[in-house]
């Protein structure tokens, strides 16, 4: 059933055919066409700097003829050329009954003006001549152009913090584009572009749409407190779009606290007091002050500093500070653990744990050896008495 | 023994000494000591007593540290003082060496002092010996001093063995503060063994029988071993005792009958042993928890703190071996000897 539906079809289809096909016939018949230089579509719109190609096709019903193509009044500057089998052509040979297609390639020069241009191509072979007008309407094109929007171009933030930046960056021109990212940035910033979330450093923009990305500037030490620009720059096709975006850096006072050598571990002893040299860091860009210290130390000892309070540091300044430590009188020989600290009046605490190696008093000692020195003392004793018998 | 030494250097007859009043003195009074010493030191080393004791005592040395040494390869330890381990680690059934010498070096400090004087008067050889121009300090020194060189020889010699073993079984050098502990260990040792050394050579000089000398040292031994703990406990209780049940209270019967235990000079050796071999020992009292507050434990203390803390110990141990053979020598001085 579906086979002879098929067939049925078929049949309809080459009958029809056939018809459309005699058509001219029937013309002919009437007055038979000697030349016909034609195209589908005789007015083409097109945009700067772009090509445009006719598709000619050249009819013939009389008898086979070779036809030479040219073309009128092309405007200045443009170029035109025949192509026909992948070659350019200047003469296209027309049998009867046998449709030869060939194209018209039109190059425009880069600075051809919007308007509508208009020309001739005209075939011409013994017999016959046939013209085509053909029209060419150049449109401006809206050119390439890349734009930056951001909505807080100045942050501010502790050294120790990641500028972020929320960029919107636009393509404004009807052609996509492979856009590139570039930064320029003072000495101590690495800038870095995230777009949803990731890393990037060239990014493609469809025609007429925008992208956000996400500028990060991240300070790499501790910078000066100022203003630092950062200059972010994009460059896609021919275009280019710059923005400075302003990080301003926040003094921060950054306290260490350590003692003169290095080392976090003393001796001391048993109720006796020791001093030990600490030393107060500031490693940071602000002043810090009103620094207070303290520790946490075992029961029964006493730990005061000179000085007990510390007015301020200047960054890049140490202080040195000395702890006096005076362990309890009964304290076992031993390592102990102590706990400096000191506090910035704003700031974070900063502590360090020091390991004391408490001493015993050697007073015993000398009485141990003055009890084996009375004991020699009685065997000498014993020996001025009693000896050499 | 000493009737073998024939050698009169300086002819000082005995009548002229007797003639000249018996408190004028001449001469060096150690004359002759280090002949004595000589004499009596190969007498112990070639006596089958000590034979015995030298068995017994490498016999503890061996088994022991074996025992020890597979409970430390047995036990993956990060110990800095794996060597002083030897000596303070107890294997089932075994106990630790250090608690063998506990009662093994006054066993042969007894052994090698019990006879010194009174076997000389049994066998009627101390006139002869005093007939030579020896005075009787130097005889009196002269055997003191070879009982505690003896001692010393074979117990460092064991120490040796030790250490040898150690560093076979181990196979790592002992650093230097494990052989300046272990030295020290080995010093109070020996003036532990030189405590009972001196009660023998007292009661040697009291008792004209060599068994009775022996017993009576034994007795003492075993007085301070077994039951001295028991009366110091007694006696702390009676003295201090606990009504109310207050800290204070507590406090103080314990410290009193720490000092009643530190009379016997077991005690004594143990806790210096314990000081020197761990470490980590930090007091032998009672520790507050006060006192304790911020301490880092187990971390070792160094060598000159251990040192101070059972400095006391030491001191004591060798002022009672130096008084009690003031002692022995006064009573010696005072007896009266005859051809």
């Amino acid at each position: 059933m579906k086979r002879y539906l098929l067939a049925i079809l078929l049949v309809t289809t080459l009958i029809l055919s056939t018809f459309t096909l005699t058509t001219p016939a029937i013309a002919q018949e009437e007055e038979p066409i000697d030349l016909l230089l034609f195209t589908k579509f005789p007015a083409q719109v097109t945009g700067i700097g772009e090509n445009v190609t006719f598709d000619l096709s050249i009819l013939t019903e009389t008898e086979p003829q070779s036809v030479d193509l040219e073309i009128q009044d092309l405007p200045e500057g443009w170029t035109a050329s025949f192509k026909g089998g992948s070659k350019i052509v200047q003469a296209v040979f027309a049998q009867p009954k046998k449709e030869v297609s060939f194209d018209l390639k039109l190059e425009l020069p880069q600075d051809v003006k919007p308007g509508t241009y208009e020309f001739t191509v005209i075939a011409r072979s013994n017999q016959a001549v046939s013209r085509l007008p053909l029209k060419v309407i150049v449109q401006e094109k809206v050119p390439a152009n890349l734009a930056f929007e951001v909505e807080l171009p100045t942050l501010r933030g502790k050294p120790d913090k990641t500028f972020r930046y929320n960029v919107t960056l636009k393509n404004d021109g009807d052609e996509d584009l492979a856009v590139d990212l570039l930064a320029e940035a003072p000495a101590g910033f690495i800038v870095t572009f995230k777009s949803s979330g990731q890393e990037v450093t060239n990014l493609p923009i469809e025609a007429n749409s925008s992208k956000r990305i996400s500028v990060e500037a991240d300070p790499v030490f501790a910078l000066e407190a100022g203003s630092y620009p950062i200059v972010v720059r994009a460059r896609g096709g021919e275009t280019e779009a710059m923005i400075t975006l302003t990080a301003e850096v926040v003094g921060q006072s950054d306290l260490v606290l350590t003692t003169a050598d290095g080392r976090l571990s003393g001796q001391a002893e048993a109720g006796a007091e020791t001093s030990y040299n600490l030393v107060i860091k500031n490693n940071g860009t602000a002043t810090a002050q009103g620094i207070t210290l303290s520790a946490t130390e075992p029961s029964g000892w006493n730990v005061t500093f000179e000085p007990e309070f510390v007015e301020e540091v200047a960054p890049g300044e140490q202080v040195e500070i000395k702890a006096k430590v005076r362990p309890a009188e009964k304290a076992i020989a031993g390592d102990y653990m102590l706990t400096f600290r000191i506090q910035p009046e704003n700031g974070a605490t900063e502590s360090i744990d020091y390991r004391v190696t408490v001493r015993t008093s050697t007073l015993w000692g000398i009485a141990g050896v003055g009890l084996i020195a009375i004991a020699v003392g009685v065997v000498g004793l014993a020996v001025m008495r009693f000896g050499r018998r | 023994m000493a009737q073998q030494i024939k050698q009169p250097t300086t002819i000082q007859p005995a009548q002229s000494r007797q003639q000249v009043a018996h408190r004028t003195r001449e001469g060096s009074p150690w004359t002759g000591l280090w002949a004595v010493v000589a004499k009596d030191m190969a007498d112990h080393l070639t006596s089958a007593r000590m034979r015995i004791l030298e068995f017994l005592i490498l016999l503890t040395a061996g088994g022991t540290v074996i025992a020890a040494m597979q409970n430390i390869r047995s036990t993956v330890a990060q110990d800095r003082f794996v060597f002083l381990r030897l000596f303070t680690t107890a294997q089932e059934p075994l106990p630790a060496f250090v608690g063998f010498l506990g009662f093994l070096v006054p066993l042969i400090a007894i052994a090698l002092a019990f006879d010194a004087v009174n076997g000389e008067f049994n066998q009627r050889t101390m006139s002869r010996v005093l007939a030579q121009p020896i005075y009787r300090d130097a005889l009196l020194l002269g055997k003191f001093l070879a009982g505690l060189f003896t001692l010393a020889l074979v117990l460092t010699a064991i120490w040796l063995l030790i250490m040898g073993m150690g560093i076979l079984g181990l196979g790592v050098p002992p650093t230097g503060e494990e052989v300046a502990r272990s030295l020290l260990f080995l010093v109070v040792t020996i003036f532990y063994g030189g405590i009972w050394l001196a009660l023998a050579l007292v009661f040697s000089t009291v008792f004209r029988q060599p068994a009775t000398a022996a017993l009576a040292s034994i007795a003492v031994w075993l007085f301070f071993t077994i039951f001295w703990g028991i009366i110091a406990r007694l006696l702390a209780q009676a003295i201090r005792p606990i009504e109310v049940g207050t800290v204070q209270e507590v406090i103080s019967q314990t410290t009193l009958l720490q000092i009643l235990n530190r009379i016997s000079p077991n005690t004594l050796y143990v806790e210096a042993t314990v000081g020197l071999l761990l470490p980590a020992t930090r007091s032998f009292g009672l520790v507050l928890p006060s006192q304790l507050q911020g301490a880092i434990l187990g971390a070792p203390l160094p060598l000159g703190e251990s040192v101070a803390l059972i400095w006391p110990h030491l001191t004591g141990l060798v002022a009672v071996t130096i008084l009690l053979f003031a002692l022995a020598y006064v009573l010696f001085q005072r007896q009266e000897i005859r051809a």
